[in-house]
């Protein structure tokens, strides 16, 4: 809920502002379809799309959302191994759509 | 700017805790717009189309219903055939509202229970008239409502969302609570206290004259929490916010092991909970 009172408020102040939503999720993930992110112009994010895996680099697409207007669909593919070495536990296929929403 | 009509139906949804569905039109890379096409659909079925072409307006509303009559929680994206021998993907994003945790009865045992249901995003309400217990100190971030049971009727909302929880400690209280949950549309109204107490609970309202349907009876559960050995109020708490946790995504508890799949994708809680498919 927390997610859609962020994107209210930038609505309301004006803030430039960009979601991301879970939209396709295939092997295992901690959230699923749905789950969203919100972040504005100042990298302020509100919600969670993964256990914290995917969170940065998205919060780095998502500026290039906010400027250019245009959606964007990226698709992460998590090999155990690889996110290991990161010190990130969430492997998995995952589709994340991002979008301006303000 | 974001100017979507579509979008700020579903926005407004979502803020009054409504059932709805939001589809959106996932661009190609050749998109002329950036703005995405999208359809809202409410749980009263109000409709709001940003979709020029009908044919596919009509699909994706169609989709939408059957989404929201299936009261499935999980998103998914849908392909659509287009007459012109294309394909639309669409992202169907389904809303619930959030459930909410109802507790009767503010003793120490309550204060747990308050705390995880809050960090489980739960809407959290405590209800018992003794403000010493029932107080913003002992239970930040839930909402308090200090009534009598005589007065329930005026201070509390229970929807079909609201799953209670009644643990006033205290025989009368617990009765009042139990007829004044049991009349709501709750899915879930749980009972702390062995069978035994709530055997001696049921033959007592019986004496005083109060029956119950069989629907009445069938949201009642006890004793409640799922059985994993809680003796301390801390595990206490967790094993019952375990069973609401279950119910409400139409899971039966029990260990995941050797289970192939984690998640399921059933219809939410049933109208009676406990008829939910395992």
């Amino acid at each position: 809920m927390k997610v859609y009172e962020a994107i209210t408020e930038a609505k309301q102040s004006g803030r430039r502002a960009a979601v991301a939503t879970v939209i396709k999720v295939i092997g295992s993930s901690y959230r699923r379809e749905g789950a969203k992110m919100f972040i504005d112009e100042k990298e302020e994010r509100v919600g969670l799309i993964s256990g914290g895996c995917l969170e940065a680099d998205v919060a780095e697409e998502a500026k290039a959302v906010i400027s250019s207007g245009k959606p964007f669909t990226k698709f992460y593919d998590l090999d155990e191994d690889f996110v290991w070495g990161l010190g990130l536990g969430c492997p998995g296929k995952v589709m994340v759509y991002i979008e301006r929403v303000s | 700017m974001h100017k979507d009509k579509a979008y700020d139906s579903w926005l407004e949804a979502v803020r009054n805790n409504r059932s709805c569905g939001l589809a959106t039109v996932l661009h190609g890379e050749d998109a002329e717009s950036f703005e995405p096409a999208r359809v809202f659909l409410d749980e009263d079925g109000g409709l709001v189309s940003t979709i020029d072409d009908q044919t596919l307006a009509g699909a994706v509303h169609t989709r939408l219903k059957e989404k929201l009559v299936e009261d499935n929680a999980k998103g998914e994206i849908v392909k659509i055939a287009l007459e012109d021998g294309g394909v639309v993907s669409i992202f169907v994003d389904i809303h619930h509202p959030p459930v909410q945790v109802m507790i009767f009865g503010a003793g120490h045992d309550a204060v747990p229970v308050a705390k995880y249901s809050i960090s489980l995003g739960f809407d959290t309400t405590v209800v018992d008239a003794r403000e010493t217990f029932n107080n913003e100190k002992r239970f930040p971030s839930s909402e308090r409502i200090i009534a009598q049971p005589k007065f329930y009727g005026e201070h509390i909302n229970i929807t079909k969302n609201t799953f209670v929880v009644i643990m006033n400690h205290h025989m009368e209280k617990d009765k009042e609570s139990l007829v004044f949950a049991l009349q709501s549309e709750a899915p879930y109204v749980g009972v702390l206290g062995p069978r035994s107490r709530r055997e001696k609970m049921m033959d007592q309202l019986h004496e005083e004259g109060v029956s119950f349907s069989e629907f009445e009876l069938s949201r009642m559960h006890n004793p409640i929490g799922l059985d994993i050995g809680a003796e301390s109020s801390e595990e206490i708490a967790i094993s019952i916010l375990s069973e609401i946790i279950a119910l409400s995504k139409g899971h039966r508890g029990g260990f995941l092991h050797d289970k192939n799949s984690i998640h399921k994708y059933p219809t939410r809680y049933e109208m009676p909970a406990g008829s939910v498919n395992g």
